[in-house]
């Protein structure tokens, strides 16, 4: 369908981005780029508006719900009815050969997708085997993809594959929305007369972008460029050569763009910005990852968009790559952490209960961010494919996306009809007619397989005990719960919430969808009285129980928060802390994702919640180090397939 | 089974913010829906429902799948914009539909799938249309949309991110035009709904039991005597009924003439940045709704009072959610904003 597009030049404000995009136009080989914005800043809008700058080479739409077939191509039917032949219709990739390829919400296509395409344009081609058809295809093309962080991340792996980056921002100031507002009706009450006011400068911009293409094969890099772009890369710590190269190709697009054939300094500079924000790592860092998590990058990259505000804001000279990125794996000392005043201000508020101020829990904002916390998926289960997302689940249903066919197993109601005629469509001249085009025999026919995001369960274990009250620590606690269920909530994740006081435990939350529910509970929780933690684990069974007789499938991830000081035991005689310990073990025995959060502060520590993680088999978080202004992000490592 | 027409929307006590957001949305198809929030048992899905004997005829492209409106030359579909390239389009006038999407449905039915008939009869591959299509200039309803499935939400935000539905899946490569009003009902105690599409409704409203007897009392009192004889109780609505669509026609004739000035453009822009909104989203929303508002009201100039009555409607879900805080917003700061501009 034709579309009609929002003029890119009426765009307001939103330099950077409409830079990033010439950028890529231009040239094809610095990478593609991910826009990444939050919901109604005119992502979406900028990008498509792109579309008519590059009058002369294709540009091709990926909806999130394209399934393999129409992406990679796939045995062309109505040929194979007719004559017999077996010939490829071409897929999207092959339609976007030397042009973009356009990919919105990119988060929320399928991983396997998103990564086949990624690889195919670095690789500039890819085997097909699809319906007996078996040829190896050239395609070369762009690609430019839209996010919207709150609807999840992308994984490292994908992200880092994206030569450049940017963020688009909603404007702040009363003019530039007044003339948002006046544009954009303008547009709807009359898109045509609208474009046309807009043609002149849509047309000036065309002939830049044509010209800056027909520059750049003669743009040369001098070996001092490259040492620069080397330096550049050095000290943002990237990973790999990656980087190095998408620097060089941006700037020689920057030199184009400027009419110029050979790369300044400024050049580069101008690209840095797009090329390393989404990699730029700290020095030496460990992620606090497990080991079989191979194909997972260091954990900051999953927040990047979060971290580019300072290096659009700020010019950027070469401190400020070298400064340390705001994100750190939580277990990691955050003492040489320059720059963020907000952890160290908190830091003071949590040694001084004065300072922790009701205001903290309310300037709870969405905007901060924070080290990805790890739960450690249990030994026995496999690491999921494409973490970072809602859990995938295999449906025997009729309901889910239907992600591919195959020959079913046993009798089947739910046909993909499409992959049955692929199948059934080569042999239709040799089979004889009855009066249909086509003659579908049993073996033809083929199945659909589903797949439905089921999102996963978080257990909130609270200890709710006088202990909890002292020096505002519940707050904290509070905050910090706060924010996994935010991520919950955008998530479509379930939450249930366990608290233990004074001599019980009680389920202070059904596993519900409901988040609001749980923020209500949570803002009402009383503290005081004693630490029944054999009581709380125990109640935290029954209800592991109840919810595996409903699925078995689901993994529920335990969070418990408490200093690990029992001083209430299960019976008259019995020892707390042992009481506490052994049921531990026993949830540590049913492999569940588990972490812990220590509360414990003060001169002297027992350390025996982090005992108890050990037990449990737990990631083990200090809450102190957990800092309250950065989001809280909990990484879908856990949930088993 | 035929269903014997629905409960008159006239008829419906109270809930009028309800009411009043659901007429803008037909006076004004551009505004972009409403999500309305409520217990059970509030007459949410009854409103919507009765909508459907409000709605206007208006003029569509004869033959049209998508209906597409003569008129807009920019956002016809493929097969119009060949049909009638030099030619006018046949015109015929077609009632807006209330078109319901199910908690259930799948991707497929919704964005549209192989013709598997034509495919079998006559080797071709071709399109069918699926619950988008026919929701192009019109009403989508989805009844309980926080508890559809993710990817069904995944692709109602993505055409109506564009009104465009852009189909490539199971031997298909199709787009059409789908700009529809969404609607939403929700009980907020069965899950929250993600915020990305909480975004796209336009408008948002809390509905709640009443809670006056002697009004509870004639509720029930209409209700049973609907269920008990229909016929009667709809006849005895006609005039009601017939007025209220005469009310919206007008405000509908008077929304093209209503103008907008700097002042109040400005007042919304500050009201967003006042209330540190996401996006540009509101404003926009802000002064569609007022602009309606005011055709609704009957005058052609938006005032502040407009802008006022259009902040109740269009802002409360686009607030920033703060911690712990209950979803009872402080009116204060928006009304300072616009008294201020005094």
């Amino acid at each position: 369908m034709k579309r009609n597009l929002f003029p890119f030049a009426a765009v307001c404000g939103m330099e950077k981005p409409k830079e990033a995009i010439l950028l890529t136009l231009v040239n094809p080989f610095a990478g593609g780029l991910l826009l990444s914005g939050e919901k109604g800043t005119g992502k979406s809008t900028l990008v498509r508006s792109a579309r008519e700058l590059l009058a002369d080479a294709p540009w091709v739409e990926v909806p999130i719900s394209i399934t393999e077939d129409r992406l990679f191509g796939s045995i062309d039917t109505e040929e194979a009815i007719r004559s017999g032949h077996k010939k490829l219709l071409p897929g999207l990739i092959d339609e976007a050969d030397q042009g973009l390829l356009y990919m919105d919400d990119v988060n929320l296509l399928r991983d396997d997708l998103l990564s086949a395409v990624l690889n195919i344009r670095e690789a500039g081609g890819y085997r097909l085997e699809r319906d007996g058809l078996s040829e190896q295809r050239d395609a070369s093309f762009t690609v430019l993809a839209v996010m919207n962080p709150d609807s999840g991340t992308l994984p490292a792996s994908s992200l880092d594959r994206f030569g450049l980056f940017a963020q688009t921002e909603a404007a702040q100031d009363d003019a530039t929305r007044l003339e948002i507002i006046r544009r954009v009706l303008a547009f709807e009450k009359d898109g045509l007369a609208f474009r046309s006011q807009w043609a002149g400068e849509t047309a000036k911009l065309q002939a830049q972008v044509q010209q800056a293409r027909r520059v750049l094969p003669t743009v040369t890099v001098s070996p001092a460029m490259m040492q620069l772009a080397a330096v550049y890369t050095l000290k943002a710590h990237v990973a790999g050569h990656r980087a190095d190269i998408y620097l060089i190709e941006a700037a020689r697009a920057e030199a184009a763009l400027a009419g110029r054939s050979y790369v300044l300094p400024k050049d580069l500079e101008k690209a840095a910005e797009f090329v390393l924000p989404h990699r730029m790592r700290k020095a030496e860092e460990q992620p606090p990852q497990p080991e079989e998590q191979p194909q997972e990058e260091p954990p900051e990259n999953q927040e990047q968009d979060r971290q580019t505000p300072d290096n659009q804001q700020e010019s950027p000279d070469d401190n400020d790559f070298a400064r340390p990125p705001q994100e750190e794996p939580p277990q990691i000392d955050t003492e040489d952490h320059e720059g963020n005043d907000s952890t160290d201000a908190d830091h003071s508020g949590m040694a001084n209960p004065q300072g922790a101020s009701r205001e903290r829990i309310d300037a709870a904002d969405l905007r901060v961010h924070m080290p990805p916390m790890w739960i450690e998926p249990a030994k026995t289960r496999k690491p999921k494919k494409g973490s970072g997302k809602r859990s995938l689940t295999i449906t025997d249903l009729s309901q889910g996306r239907y992600v591919r066919a195959e020959i079913p197993k046993a009798k089947t109601t739910d046909i993909a009809f499409d992959a049955t005629l692929r199948a059934a469509a080569p042999y239709q001249k040799a089979r004889p007619s009855n009066g249909c085009a086509v003659v579908i025999r049993k073996e033809d026919v083929r199945g659909k397989i589903r797949e439905k995001r089921t999102g996963n369960i978080f257990l909130f274990v609270v200890d709710a005990s006088g202990s909890m009250g002292a020096r505002e620590r519940m707050k904290t606690v509070k905050g910090v719960i706060f924010k996994i269920l935010l991520d919950a909530y955008q998530k479509r994740d379930r939450v249930g919430m366990i608290a233990f006081r004074k001599n019980r435990a009680e389920v202070l939350l059904p596993v519900t969808r409901s988040v609001d529910f749980a923020q209500k509970k949570l803002a009402a929780m009383p503290t005081g009285g004693k630490t029944p933690l054999a009581k709380g684990l125990l109640k935290t069974e029954d209800l592991l129980d109840m919810l595996y007789r409903q699925d078995p499938n689901q993994d529920p991830v335990v969070i418990l928060i408490t200093d690990g000081r029992a001083t209430r035991p299960l019976n008259k005689d019995t020892d707390p802390v042992r009481d506490a310990m052994e049921e531990a073990k026993r949830i540590g025995r049913r492999k569940l994702p588990v972490a812990v959060i220590d509360t414990e502060s003060g001169f002297v520590k027992l350390g025996l919640a982090k005992k108890m993680a050990k037990v449990m088999g737990a990631s083990y978080y200090r809450v102190d180090k957990i800092s309250e202004d950065q989001l809280l992000h909990i990484w879908r490592t856990t949930a088993g397939a | 089974m035929k269903r014997q027409g629905t409960f008159p929307f006239t008829a419906i006590i109270g809930q009028d913010t309800m009411k009043k957001a659901l007429v803008l949305n037909v006076v004004n198809p551009k505004l972009g829906g409403v999500l309305i929030q409520g217990e059970k048992g509030t007459a949410k899905s009854t409103a919507v429902r009765a909508l459907a004997d409000l709605l206007p005829p208006r003029r569509c492209i004869k033959g049209c799948r998508f209906h597409c409106d003569p008129d807009d030359r920019a956002n016809w579909c493929d097969e119009c914009q060949e049909k009638y390239a030099t030619e006018e389009p046949p015109v015929e006038l077609l009632p807006m539909k209330v078109v319901e999407l199910p908690v259930s449905a799948t991707e497929d039915r919704v964005v549209g799938t192989l013709d598997i008939e034509t495919a079998i009869r006559e080797g071709k591959r071709s399109f069918e249309t699926g619950i988008l299509a026919d929701a192009n200039r019109n009403i989508l309803y989805v009844d309980e949309i926080n508890l559809l499935d993710d990817h069904v939400v995944d692709v109602l935000l993505d055409s109506a991110a564009m009104g465009i539905n852009t189909v490539e899946r199971e031997g298909i490569s199709y787009s059409h035009p789908a700009r529809f009003s969404l609607v939403g009902t929700m009980n907020p105690e069965e899950g929250d709904i993600r915020p990305q599409l909480l975004d796209r409704f336009a408008l948002s409203v809390k509905v709640a039991g009443e809670q006056d007897p002697e009004r509870r009392a004639e509720i029930i009192k209409r209700r049973l005597a609907y269920e008990a004889d229909p016929e009667p109780f709809l006849e005895s609505w006609k005039d009601e009924q017939a007025k209220e669509v005469r009310r919206i026609e007008r405000a509908r004739k008077l929304l093209s003439e209503v103008t907008c000035s700097n002042d109040m453009l400005l007042l919304a822009a500050k009201i967003s940045i006042n209330l540190g909104v996401d996006g540009h989203r509101a404003d926009i929303t802000l002064i569609k709704t007022a602009e309606t508002i005011a055709a609704v009201a009957g005058h052609t100039e938006v005032t502040k009072e407009d802008i006022r009555e259009a902040s109740r409607l269009a802002l409360p879900h686009r607030m920033r959610r703060r911690p712990f805080e209950e979803q009872n917003l402080d009116w204060t700061e928006v009304d300072k904003v616009i008294d201020d501009e005094a």
